[in-house]
């Protein structure tokens, strides 16, 4: 067990997980897109959100559509190295 | 998902990271309506071109495609206010929008240098249409529009080797089998 790779606490959760593998897959989503995908309630959402921006993983940008305030999000490099990482450990974790 | 979940098991975590990934990818189909709008204009415009061409006086018959002004405009309208629209930005409607633009870049240079190469426009362009409109199967996985693209890689030899007049008719055949009965395909699927 000595290689063993912990996995990544900030993505060993459930929505978090699920954000970071939305935003995997696509270039840039919303905020509204996002919480339909998971099904995640609007406060809870905003928690996670802002964790994974914290870490870095993830760029939050907030301007205007119109008048109504809009949330988009990206994946950064580091959270794409991050979540590369988590799937590799998870891999290893599967193996043994 | 309402309630967060802390301790996964590996196959939870793997099932949630397969679940988002097919989601995201579940919304890459693009529209038809590029192909409908363009089909159209360039069916009516070929064989108008033809028309003049075969059967009047008329001494500049390749004006008939000038119809295709107004319709870049449209175009650029369309994707802007869809583009506003959309709540998520795939990296495959990027890739599908720079092979277009990349295709207008590639026609202009075509039209201008017209006397260079003989006025082989027509067929330069097919086949430019042909490629992106098979890029553009591949990118959202729609087998109509690959097999769609691929057939101007017979239709622009045709049109080569017919005598120019015939061109802009084989334009129209070409058009038929590799944008409008794709695009309607895919309508019906993604309405």
């Amino acid at each position: 067990m000595t290689d063993f790779k912990d996995l990544d606490p900030l993505l060993h959760s459930q929505l978090r997980l699920a954000v970071m593998s939305l935003l995997v897959s696509v270039k840039s989503a919303e905020f509204v897109y996002i919480r339909e995908k998971t099904n995640a309630t609007a406060g809870n959402l905003s928690v996670q959100i802002d964790k994974l921006s914290t870490a870095g993983y993830i760029e939050v940008e907030k301007t205007f559509k119109g008048k109504k305030p809009l949330t988009t999000c990206k994946i950064t490099k580091k959270g794409l190295h991050a979540f590369e990482e988590y799937v590799n450990a998870l891999q290893q974790y599967i193996k043994k | 998902m309402k309630q967060e979940k802390e301790h996964l098991t590996s196959e939870e975590s793997l099932e949630i990271i397969t679940r988002m990934i097919k989601t995201a990818q579940g919304n890459v189909k693009a529209g038809a309506f590029y192909f409908l709008f363009w089909g159209w204009i360039a069916m009516i415009a070929s064989l108008a071109h033809f028309y003049l061409d075969m059967y009047t006086d008329y001494a500049a018959p390749y004006m008939v495609w000038l119809i295709s002004i107004p319709g870049w405009i449209v175009t650029m309208l369309y994707s802007y206010k869809k583009a506003s629209a959309a709540r998520v930005k795939t990296y495959s409607d990027n890739l599908i929008m720079w092979t277009w633009i990349g295709f207008g870049f590639s026609i202009l240079v075509v039209i201008f240098a017209g006397q260079h190469i003989n006025f082989q426009i027509t067929p330069l362009i097919m086949l430019f249409a042909g490629l992106c409109t098979f890029i553009t199967g591949l990118i959202i996985r729609f087998k109509p529009l690959i097999i769609g693209g691929s057939s101007f890689w017979i239709f622009a030899p045709i049109a080569f080797y017919l005598p120019i007049v015939y061109s802009p008719l084989i334009m129209a055949v070409g058009i038929v089998f590799g944008y409008l009965i794709p695009a309607y395909i895919l309508k019906k699927h993604n309405p």
